[in-house]
């Protein structure tokens, strides 16, 4: 689904972008787990959400250079419209979740689903936006 | 909006790919400009316009 581009510099900003969100989604899980395994508290606790929330601040960053630098209006149009109807999507699944989880407990939302939805879901949407245009 | 983009390539013999490569576009984006299913911003117009020697209104016709 991701194509990556053979101009030199286009390259470099995709595989920056690509290690920025990497590292995001491993501390996230880090994170994850050690909040469950050692429930920290404190300084700590703060600096370990700040962090988090910097690396989420720096992939967004990074997305939007990369689809406003990296790429041809074209592939922009069908990646901007793919990550609105992924949000979209997001939204509506992450929602009735919520609202299962008021009812019923034990079906709790972890957050590292969020993202995961989030990423399935304009891949998912990508392909069918793609197949608009061919 | 309908364009000659197809007929105008074809004529040089440029593959899609080797009419991305002149406009530093995708293949892709060749593909559905010439299917009519994407159209191109203004400077990308003029680009194709000037790539091909032709004014804008004479390789995309108004519908």
């Amino acid at each position: 689904v991701i194509c990556v581009d053979i101009h030199p510099r286009r390259r470099r900003l995709f595989l920056l972008t690509l290690g920025v969100v990497e590292l995001f989604f491993i501390s996230m899980a880090g994170s994850m787990y050690y909040f469950d395994a050692h429930h920290p508290t404190g300084t700590l606790l703060y600096a370990i959400t700040a962090v988090l929330a910097i690396l989420l601040l720096a992939s967004v960053g990074m997305l939007v250079r990369w689809v406003g630098v990296g790429m041809d209006e074209f592939q922009r149009a069908v990646l901007v419209r793919a990550l609105l109807w992924g949000l979209a999507a997001t939204c509506a699944i992450c929602g009735i979740w919520v609202l299962f989880s008021r009812s019923m407990p034990t079906v709790h939302m972890p957050l590292g689903a969020i993202p995961v939805v989030f990423l399935f879901s304009s891949l998912a949407a990508k392909l069918v936006v793609k197949s608009h245009y061919q | 909006v309908k364009n000659l983009v197809r007929e105008l390539r074809a004529d040089r013999s440029w593959s899609q790919g080797d009419l991305a490569e002149r406009l530093d576009v995708s293949r892709q984006s060749v593909n559905a400009i010439e299917t009519g299913k994407y159209d191109p911003s203004l400077p990308l117009a003029f680009k194709i316009a000037r790539l091909f020697g032709m004014t804008i209104e004479a390789v995309f016709l108004c519908d």
